[in-house]
């Protein structure tokens, strides 16, 4: 039924935001590490999303409901240098390669993400009173 | 004289009785059994979103629950079209005849 369908927009988002989070915590945890499987620093991830759309809307016509991931890609910024020349990972010049994650960024996203789902939690919850509210019609 | 059979008169009147239904199949009926169809497809929906919440098959708690808040939405929505049924029924049975 389609009164119930707009919930699902809202559901959307939250489940978006989830994985946001999801990147956001996979980015703070591995701030420090210095060594992964490709040889290289951790590298930043970066969610990017795009209005959903499902391949019978697309065909129809209609316009996009709700939010998904499309892609978790990973940020090209250069590595940050520390001078330590007594770790075995040091390079000629004494530095050592770290991720390139700043945490105060990461720290902020985490907000902004907390916010985001809050906000779609009220959307999701004056849709639904306003539908309880119209079965109460003729009371 | 002749006597027409029997048949003919009530194939008639099941003539009418089936295009009468063919024109309104949104009587209240069915509209109530689509409800109540509904009604049992969400809780299905919900009970298996829960299900797959509490074995861990899924890390989202709001699916979940927006799932059970459909349900109980398509509940409020039968039991408000059996009332207007149930009011409707016995408004005609207390006509005065």
């Amino acid at each position: 039924m389609g009164f119930l369908s707009s919930i699902d927009i809202s559901g959307s988002a939250l489940t978006a935001q989830r994985l946001r989070m999801d990147v956001i915590s996979e980015n703070i945890a591995n701030a420090e590490t210095t060594m992964t499987d490709t040889g290289e620093p951790y590298r930043r991830k970066v969610c990017v999303m795009a209005p959903r759309q499902s391949f019978s809307s697309v065909l129809d016509g209609e316009m996009a409901k709700g939010v998904m991931v499309t892609d978790i890609i990973e940020d090209g910024s250069d590595f940050e240098l520390e001078y330590d020349p007594d770790n075995p990972l040091a390079n000629a010049e004494g530095y050592v390669l770290k991720p390139n994650v700043d945490e105060v960024e990461e720290i902020i996203d985490l907000m902004e993400a907390t916010r985001s789902y809050e906000a779609n939690v009220t959307a999701l919850n004056a849709t639904k009173n306003m539908a309880a509210k119209a079965l109460s019609i003729g009371d | 004289m002749s006597i027409n059979p029997i048949g003919n008169a009530f194939s008639g009147a099941q003539k009418a009785a089936q295009a009468s239904e063919a024109t309104e199949n949104q009587s209240f009926s069915n509209i109530l059994s689509e409800a109540i169809d509904y009604m049992e497809e969400t809780e299905a929906e919900s009970s298996a979103a829960n299900e797959a919440l509490l074995t861990g098959d899924s890390d989202d708690i709001h699916t979940a629950l927006i799932a059970s808040q459909k349900a109980e939405l398509a509940v409020s929505y039968a039991v408000q079209i059996r009332n207007k049924l149930i009011e409707a029924y016995n408004d005609i049975m207390n006509m005065q005849v």
